[in-house]
């Protein structure tokens, strides 16, 4: 049930990198760019959940570095709406 | 240890709402329905990580405040599945 | 309409070229490559004030895509592209601008808009092809 929840969740911002990407690839506009950087960073972090809940639930607590990882995905995200958008 | 968990994901959180307001900025500018499905996204995540501050004691409740964010990519997807409507019923409705 | 521009070409028009007064200049000076153009002549050419004018020769210098020399008291402007792969864009570019000119005048305009938009058109679904 857990993996089905994360696993969904990681692909789902998966899809929506690779929309984003795609379309940064054909169209060069660079919000396109850090949007998609946004979900690759958030897919890593919905991995890592994976990781930690599931194949490791007891012997290691991945939370710090995923509450980071989360951080750095946020500000790759206000790097694009704030600088890139007129 | 888990003090720090708490402040990053209060930060997390303010993070969120501002994201949603963002998109919900986007939403009003553009009238464009897609920005408002993000919004709400980003908006149902700020709401699980809050409640995840709540229970970073009793680990017990940790998978049902996960399913917010199944709840929040949900929603993302619901707002794909709304933007692209027209060309899914007529893929499904099959060539003619 | 989008896919008319190749995307190196966007990419180029995005990175250096700030507005449709700029890509007249370059072209201007294009046409005349072997001519230094005084800030003056150029932008009465160009139907700019000399102020704008020069700001203008000045974004693209920096764009390198013009060298320019002190010219007192003002400073004088030549088409220098700074690479050959730089001559080649514009010079492709110029060949856009003339058989596709409103393509190209709305990948500049909307520079200056909201790009927001193609965060939104980015997750739509590719047309489905008749067969």
């Amino acid at each position: 049930m857990g993996m089905m929840i994360y696993g969904l969740c990681a692909l789902t911002s998966f899809l929506c990198a690779w929309l984003l990407l795609q379309a940064y690839a054909r169209t060069a506009y660079k919000l396109l760019l850090w949007t998609g950087m946004f979900f690759v960073v958030s897919t890593v972090n919905n991995l890592l959940l994976m990781i930690d809940k599931i194949v490791f639930p007891v012997t290691i607590d991945l939370s710090i570095p995923r509450y980071l990882i989360a951080l750095l995905a946020l500000g790759v995200l206000f790097r694009g709406l704030i600088f890139e958008e007129e | 240890m888990h003090d720090v968990g708490v402040f990053l994901l209060g930060g997390l959180a303010m993070g969120d709402l501002i994201a949603g307001l963002f998109f919900l900025r986007y939403w009003i500018v553009t009238q464009d329905r897609f920005f408002l499905y993000f919004a709400a996204a980003f908006a149902i995540q700020m709401v699980c990580r809050m409640l995840l501050i709540g229970t970073t004691a009793n680990s017990e409740s940790e998978p049902l405040v996960y399913v917010f964010r199944l709840l929040s990519y949900g929603v993302i997807l619901a707002g794909i599945f709304d933007k692209n409507r027209a060309k899914i019923a007529k893929a499904l409705s099959g060539p003619p | 309409m989008d896919s008319i521009i190749p995307p190196d070409i966007r990419r180029f028009v995005l990175d250096r070229i700030d507005s449709i007064a700029e890509l007249e200049a370059l072209l201007l000076l294009r046409n005349s490559p072997d001519t230094w153009w005084e800030d003056a002549a150029a932008a009465q050419r160009l139907y700019l004030g000399a102020e704008q004018g020069r700001a203008v020769l000045i974004r693209l210098e920096a764009a390198e895509l013009l060298i320019s020399q002190d010219d007192a008291p003002g400073r004088r402007w030549r088409y220098r592209p700074q690479s050959g792969d730089l001559r080649e864009m514009v010079d492709r570019l110029a060949y856009y601008y003339t058989k596709h000119l409103v393509p190209v005048s709305n990948l500049v305009h909307d520079k200056s808009k909201s790009r927001i938009k193609e965060f939104s058109r980015a997750f739509e679904f590719p047309e489905t092809q008749d067969p």
